[in-house]
Formats: structure tokens, sequence, C-alpha cells
């Protein structure tokens, strides 16, 4: 088990790295250069080549992402030893602005846009609003979600099933961008619930993660984006629960078990239940790690300071830095979301087997 | 062995967690108290709603001073939303309105503008320029003092902003280890070219045995020769390459404010903090939660702070123009202006329909232009009766009553209204783009096209390209069906692409064959002169030229004017230039001129500068007011 968790993590790594090297690549293939412009200004060249060398990129392709990876020291000092190495001009020139630490050192660089920021810094300002507000969400969606899909299946073509499917569909087909301004119109404009317009928890955060204060203060804004994010959410969670169930309640080891004389309720959660929840789980880890690193819309509509829009802003400000950091994060965050949907297979379903 | 123990400690947890589900699912087939702990969750809440509704009143006043308190104190706020993360509040690095806007009200500049975009005395109080026009002398106040305020709120006077703080921070913006953005606008300073364009002087700190020993003393030098000298504490002189009427305009830029030497030299990057930051204007930063939400409060050591009323202006960072307009109509800010937004496009009608709302609607000429471009060196469009033509088919009244909305003016010149040296109010110039009848134009436009070899647009196959944007291709679209009736037989289509790309294909050293014949642009004033305008866009060596527009007269008119003192020479200079080039060869189609659509609440009263940045310290608010109405 140990050896086959050490072996996922290690086997990952690759993956991360050619992810890295892939983000790296396609963002400075993108046509713009983060400091073509200044805003819809032309960037005076010769400031824009102080700016490229500021920033490494003046430097071959190759050796920027030696750089990102193993920071610009070792670069300069591969570079300093061995000569022979084509490209190195540049890199001899600028390798001690110390601009990045690498990968390897934990540290994801400096933005561009944000002058004087490093992405570390960026993650870790807008990270653990993410993290609250898609923990929330994902609480909620599961709340609502399994037993819904359960009771769908339970009660198969009754008005029970067709009032949760019907839910359902309602709450798959309305995206967020919808949802989020309606919302916001009925309750804190209309009925004067609620707030939105800012996060109701502020840095420093307990472990960097968590809100100092759970009070009302932090749940009136926190309610409708966690809502208008968990409501597609457990929409997905009810229907693959439903059709789950259904299939497995059908198996010959359910007529078994309700042959031995278990109790319904034992035969649906024990037996049924937790065996129908393998393709919900697999879902669920990807669409968890979706939700917990930041959505673009909703945070945008309620004004929330999380990680979602760097991922979209810095494509369009080519922060090449910041895109691949968050990207870099997304992708770790999946991994090992993967990692553990793969260990509760086991428990799930006993035949699954690590060795 | 130890991975058996892990494996069983797994698996206890597991079945715990099993349990804690089956307790939590137990009551399937009643699935419904499953729910509640969300409800409970709410109920928290709900007790006081149902108390809002039965007395909203009270409700509210009592709890909006709670939340508010702890945050201001007894201070007198002016709430606002912010529209994009600053990028940076160091004058020398900062690019973008949302920084220049707190800048501005942080550090004092020589200059200022005042609401007509006029240059008006700030941190000097008096200037002159030798009789050659290449020595420019600014005599300072000596009563504005650098202030520090600490972590915990406490205000230290850190002495007089001297003639060197001024020299620091020139050098600094144009210093290469700076990297500043904006650097370029002080090459006009006698040496800052050189300066800015040396090396990187972190090259001499490289790492390795081999790295190129790039003078250190060179870069010292150089920045000793930069046109920017202190001639006593409060006497500063700077020498031009060149003679240039509109220094006092660049006087004024945040890049060449003065500079709090020791604070950055203590902080490095992290100068700009709050607690870390030294500032030397009416305000200073209280509090930046970056990417979260800034506050600016009262610097309670400007020497003019009895005079000042609000005491802290600030609020959550905000991306969404219309979440801004839902705070704004809840009361949660007083504001829809920069720093945060205007009004948003799909609201303005609901706006101007509304009793109150229209009452707090104030709209604002804006120093900026939205124009069309036409590829001048690009067939068929090098030819500047077909570029008339399509100019002068633009229905620019029509467009701003039924697109736009926002009450801009149509353009006919490119520098707008309150840029010295603007033609906007001689109808003369350009006068085919803003007929009094539009079918007048019409057939103008017809006339020019037939002339021109296309009659009715017949073998025209014309590519219109804008920015991504849904508020490009409104107007694009309605311009493209002005066109269409225009000249029926003309092929007309509309391109867009992601704004860099699109920046990245207009560039004039690109390709033309990728280029589309027409395109969109804007342009908003650094400083309101012409310069800004004619000389930095259109004159030929420009990079910011994407038209290509090349006319030798004009770019010597326009180099004349920049060296010219005289300012009525100047107006006569800029007049002919924008002659040349909106009658003579239609090198654009201005459109629109801006205007700033906002809302303030009626316990606001606002000072407004058609630059970026407000002056907050003039503004004054009716607190009770405002409070009356949050409590509502």
């Amino acid at each position: 088990m140990v050896v086959y968790i050490i072996r996922r993590i290690l086997s990952s790594i690759p993956v991360l790295l050619l992810l890295a090297l892939t983000v790296f690549g396609l963002m400075r293939a993108i046509p713009g250069g983060p400091f073509d412009f200044s805003g819809d200004k032309t960037m005076n060249p010769t400031v824009r080549k102080n700016l490229e060398r500021r920033f490494h990129l003046d430097w071959p392709f190759g050796w920027q992402f030696v750089s990102y990876v193993l920071g610009d020291d070792v670069a300069g000092a591969l570079c300093g030893t061995m000569t022979f190495m084509p490209g190195c001009e540049p890199v001899r020139k600028s390798a001690g602005l110390g601009i990045s630490k690498g990968l390897i050192r934990g540290d994801l660089g400096m933005a561009f846009t944000m002058r004087g920021r490093t992405v570390n810094d960026i993650v870790a300002e807008t990270f653990p609003v993410s993290l609250q507000l898609g923990t929330i969400a994902t609480i909620l969606a599961l709340l609502v979600g399994l037993p819904a899909g359960t009771l769908a299946a339970l009660k198969q073509n009754t008005w029970v099933d067709y009032v949760a499917s019907f839910i359902a569909i309602v709450g798959l087909s309305i995206p967020s961008l919808v949802m989020g301004p309606l919302l916001i119109w009925i309750f804190p404009m209309t009925l004067n619930i609620g707030n939105f317009g800012r996060w109701g928890a502020k840095p420093p955060f307990i472990l960097g993660i968590f809100p100092t204060s759970l009070g009302g203060e932090f749940w009136s804004y926190a309610l409708l984006p966690a809502i208008t994010l968990g409501l597609g959410f457990s929409a997905a969670i009810a229907r693959l629960t439903r059709a789950s169930l259904l299939q497995v309640i059908r198996e010959d080891y359910i007529r078994t078990a309700r042959a031995k004389g278990l109790r319904e309720q034992v035969v649906i959660v024990r037996h049924a239940l937790k065996n129908s929840l393998i393709p919900v789980v697999t879902v669920l880890a990807p669409l968890v790690v979706a939700v917990v690193t930041g959505t673009f819309v909703v945070e945008r509509i309620f004004g929330i300071p999380g990680m979602g829009r760097h991922f979209v802003d810095s494509i369009g400000n080519r922060d090449y830095p910041v895109i691949t950091g968050v990207t870099l994060i997304y992708a770790t965050l999946l991994v090992m979301g993967n990692l553990g949907v793969d260990l509760v297979y086991g428990w799930l379903d006993p035949r699954i087997r690590y060795d | 062995m130890s991975s058996k123990k892990i494996f069983l400690l797994f698996v206890l947890i597991t079945i715990l967690s099993l349990v804690a589900a089956q307790c939590a699912s137990a009551p399937a087939p009643t699935a419904a108290p499953k729910a509640e702990p969300t409800k409970e969750e709410a109920k928290k809440e709900e007790p006081k709603k149902e108390e809002v509704k039965e007395e909203p009143k009270k409700e509210e006043a009592k709890k909006e001073p709670k939340k508010e308190e702890p945050k201001a104190g007894e201070k007198v706020t002016v709430d606002t939303v912010i529209g994009t993360e600053p990028r940076s509040f160091d004058p020398s690095k900062a690019t973008e309105n949302t920084s220049i806007y707190f800048i501005r009200q942080m550090f004092l500049a020589l200059t200022a503008f005042d609401e007509k975009a006029n240059v008006i005395p700030s941190l000097a109080t008096e200037w002159k320029a030798s009789a050659d026009g290449l020595k420019w002398t600014f005599k300072m106040r000596s009563d504005i003092h650098w202030v520090h305020r600490t972590a915990d709120g406490k205000y230290e006077d850190l002495g007089a902003v001297k003639a060197q703080d001024v020299v620091y921070g020139v050098r600094r913006t144009l210093d290469p280890a700076t990297a500043s953005e904006y650097a370029f606008v002080l090459y006009l300073l006698q040496g800052a070219e050189e300066f800015n364009t040396a090396g990187a002087p972190a090259a001499t700190e490289a790492v390795t045995n081999t790295a190129v020993a790039t003078p250190t003393v060179d870069i010292k030098q150089l920045a000793e020769n930069v046109g920017v000298k202190a001639i006593d504490d409060t006497t500063v002189e700077f020498t031009l390459k060149q003679p240039a009427g509109y220094f006092p305009n660049i006087a004024a830029l945040w890049i060449a404010s003065p500079m709090p030497q020791k604070a950055i030299e203590q902080y490095g990057e992290q100068w700009t903090e709050a607690g870390n930051i030294v500032t030397n204007g009416p305000y200073t930063l209280k509090e930046w939660q970056h990417q979260a939400a800034v506050y600016i409060e009262k610097n309670p050591l400007w020497v003019d702070a009895a005079k000042v009323q609000i005491d802290v202006f600030g609020g959550p960072i905000n991306q969404e123009a219309s979440t801004a307009m839902a705070m704004y109509e809840k009361n949660d800010i007083d504001v829809m202006a920069d720093p945060g937004w205007g009004v948003p496009l799909a609201d303005l009608d609901r706006v101007k329909g509304d009793a109150t709302l229209s009452k707090e609607l104030t709209i604002k000429p804006r120093l900026c232009n939205y124009y069309y471009g036409f590829i001048n060196t690009k067939p068929p469009f090098d030819n500047p009766k077909l570029r008339k033509a399509f100019s002068a088919a633009i229905d620019r009244k029509s467009l701003i009553k039924n697109v736009t909305k926002g009450e801009q003016r149509p353009a006919h010149s490119f520098a707008p209204p309150g840029i010295f040296g603007t033609v906007a109010d001689n109808k003369e110039i350009g006068a085919y783009m803003v007929m009094e009848n539009y079918a007048d134009q019409v057939k103008e436009a017809q006339k020019l096209i037939t002339e021109a070899g296309y009659p009715d647009g017949a073998g025209l196959n014309v590519k219109l390209m804008h920015n991504t944007s849904e508020d490009h291709a409104k107007i694009a679209q309605a311009i493209q069906a002005m066109w269409q009736e225009a000249f029926p037989k003309a092929k007309l289509t509309i391109e867009n692409q992601e704004f860099k790309v699109f920046l990245d294909t207009l560039l004039p050293g690109a390709p033309d064959e990728n280029k589309p014949d027409i395109y969109r642009m804007g342009w908003c004033a650094d400083y309101p002169d012409s310069n800004n305008w004619l000389n930095d866009v259109f004159n030929s060596k420009s990079v910011q030229n994407y038209s290509k527009f090349l006319n030798p007269e004009f770019d010597k008119l326009v180099e004349q004017a920049a060296f010219e003192s005289d300012p009525a020479k100047r107006l006569k200079l800029y007049e002919q230039a924008e002659k040349i080039m909106m009658d003579d060869n239609a090198a654009i189609a201005p459109i629109y001129y801006y205007t700033y659509v906002d809302m303030f609440k009626p316990w606001i009263k606002a000072v407004r500068s058609p630059m970026t940045g407000d002056p907050i310290d003039q503004w004054t608010i009716d607190i009770a007011a405002k409070k009356a109405a949050r409590g509502k």
C-alpha cells in the first residue's frame, strides 16, 4: 500500500514536469509577449528589452525552463562551467538577478503584471479563499446530491423521483452566470438577506487556510456563492447516484442480502449505496479539485478574491509564471485527488487490491 | 510490516468515516432530514432576516455600524469598489488607471492638473524655462513632509520633501534596474535615454566567474549625467535634450514625483506595502489586502489636513461592474466611478429612466478617443478618398444615441476637447464627419467612393477587425450596417482577435497582408497636450502608429510644435497638423470622444479631474445622510 502510494507519487512527477513544460511552451507560443504593450499602448522597444531582460525572457527557451525548474543561479552555474552549451551568452549576463529559485525549491517565480509580487504570494493570498468557498460548496453538494439521488432511485418512477430529477436537470442546466445574479437579486437586493461583493474572511488565515471566525458575517458572504457553485454540482451527484444505485439494486447480491432477512436500511446503505458510489467518487475528485481551486465566474460575480481569476486573467496578460503556477497547483491537486480516489475504491469494493 | 500497520490505520479511518456516513445517511428513505444541517446553518441568519422584514430600519441600523466600525472607527468613509488589483503603488512602476488613481492621492508631484486639465502648481509653486527652452527650474514649497503610517496606525513625520527627493525619483524611474514601463516619457531629459538603455546592472553581480564585467562606474556616471539636479533644497532644475513647451505636463506625471529613498532602500520591492510605505500626499495607504481590498487614510500631518473631510476611502476589489452596480443600489458603496466601475452599459437605460438614479448620474468628458484606423499602406485603403468615404459614411450621432448611449461627443479630430491644441471646437476641420444631416455625409461619401473608382463600393472587399469584446462588436456591427447601406455593393466582414494577438497583428512592423483594412483602436491621454496625441501616436517614427500614416509635413509640424515654447504658435501648428491628418489624408476615422458615465450618491460632493485620480481631499460628504440611507 505504502509502496503503491510512493510509486504513484513518484510517477506523477514527470507528468507534472511535462505539464509545466507544455504550459510554459504554449504560453510563449501565443502571439504577443507580456511586455509588448502597456495597456493598449505599444511599449517603447528599449523599455521592453529592459523588462524582458529582467525576467530572463531574453534567454533561449531551454534555459528559461531550466531557470524555472532549477533556479537561475543553477542555470548560471551550468553555463559558467560548461562553456560549450549553446545559448549561454545572455544566461551568463543576467543569471545573478535571482528572480527564480526554481520549482525544485518551491518557488513558482515572479509575476510579470503585479510588480514585485511572487506567484507564491498570489497563490497564498487567493487559494485559501477559493478552498474555503469550494469546500462549503462541496459539502452542500454532497448533503443535497447524495440523498436526493438515493431517494430518486429507491422511489423510482414515483413523484419523488420525478421531482428530484426535474430539480437536478434544472440545477445542471442553469449556468452559474445566471444563477449568481439571480440569487443576488432575490436575496440581498429584494429580501435584504445575506451579503455579496466581498469575502467574509480575510488573512491571516489559521494554518494559512481556515478563516479565523465562522460567525454570521462569514456565512452572510459565503452562502450565496456556495449555493450557486454547489447547485449544479449537487445535481450532477444526484443524477449519477440515482443511475448507479438503480443498477446495483438489481444485482443478485442485493437479492441475497434481502433473502437473508437483513433490514432494508442495512441492505441499502451498507450493500447497495456503498457499491454504487464508485462512479460517483470517480467523478467527484476532479469536480472537487476544480471547485476548490477557484471558479472564474462565481468568484467574479460575487467579488470573491479567489484563485479562479488567475486562470483566465494571466493568459490575457501573458503572465507566464502565474498561469504556469496556478496550472501546476491545479494539476498537483488533481493527481492527489485521483490517488485518493484510487485508494477509496479499495474500501468501496474490497475486490480491488494494491500491490 | 509497517505497511500493514499503516493499512490498518487507513482501514480504521475509513471504518470511522463509514460509520459517520451511515449516521448521516441512515434515514435514507426520508432523505429530507439529511439536508437539515444546511438549513441549520442558514437558520443562524434567518431569525435576523425575519426581524429585518418586520422592522427593517432598526435592524439595519443596528447591524451596519457594528460591521463598519471596527474597520474604520468613527472615521468619515467613502465606500467604493476597486475595479482590479492595483499592479503597483510604486510611482516608478505604475502604468494602469487603478494604481495611478491611488498614487495621485498619496504622492505629490511638482505640478498637477485642475478640473479643466490645465497645469497648476502642486509641490512646485512656480517654474520657468530658460531663454533657449532647455533648462526648466522649479521652485518647491518646503512645508510638504514625508510621513510614515506605522502598522498600528501611528504617524511619523520624516521631514520635508526636498529637491533631492525629486532627483532621486526621476533617476530611479530611469534606472534600468527599476525597469519602469513609462521611463521613455522622460527621454526628453538630457542623458535619460542613455541611462535607461544601459545594460542590466545586475550583470555585474552575476554569480558566474565568466560574467562579463560591465563597469559599474559607468552606470553611476550615466545616472549622474541625467539632466536633473537639485540647486538647493527647494529648487530643482531639469535640462532637456531639446526645447519642449509641454514640459510642465511631464512634471505632473507620477513617474517624476519625489520618492522616499530611505524607505525604498530599506524595504526593497516591499516598500509599497501598508506599514512600509512613506508618502507625501493628503492620503496614505492604510490597508492593502492583496487582491481583496484597498483603503487609503487621510494623512493627519498633511499641511491642509484641517480642510480634508474624507478620512478613509476604499473598498473591496471587484472585477464585475454589474456586481458593483448592485452594491451601489444596495447602498453598500457610495460611488460608481474610478477607481471602480462606471455605470455598466446594460444598466444605463434603466438608470436614465429611474427618477432617483437618473439624478445621481453624472456624465463628464474623458480625454480619450475611440477611432477606426485604416492601414494607410495597404491597398485599396492607400487611397485617401476611399478612407474619407468610409469615414464620412459613419453616422456618429446615431451610433452614440443607440449603441454607446453615454452621451459621448461625435469626433472629427484626433485630440479630444480638453487637450491643449485640440481642434474639436473647430468644425471646419474634419467637417465631412460631423455634418448637420447624415444624408449629406452619405452623399459626400458616395461621391468620394465613386471618385476613388469603386462606385457603390463595387469590387471592394473590406475587413474590419476589433479586439474581442461585446461592446466593440456592437459598435462594429452598427457601423458595418451604415457602410453597407451607403455602399451597397461592397463586401464587408468583421473579425475579432484576442487583445494582445490583435495588437501584435497591428504592429507597424508586422506584415501588411495579415492586417485587416480597418481596425478599432482607442487612445487616452497620458498628459493633456497634443504632443501626447499627434506626435506620440501618429508621427511616422512612432511605435504606436498602427495605421502607418506617413506624411513628412505632418511629422515636421508635430516635431516643431514639440520644441516650440510659445503656446500660441503651438496651437497653430497642431491645428495645421490635424488638418493634414483629417482633411487631406483621412488617416483615421475618429468616432467619438469618451465620457465618464458615473454615479454618486446624493450625499457625496465630488470634485472630478479629467485626468486619472480625482482630488478626494476636496470631496465632501453628508455623513448623516449616508448613515440614514444605510439604516433604511
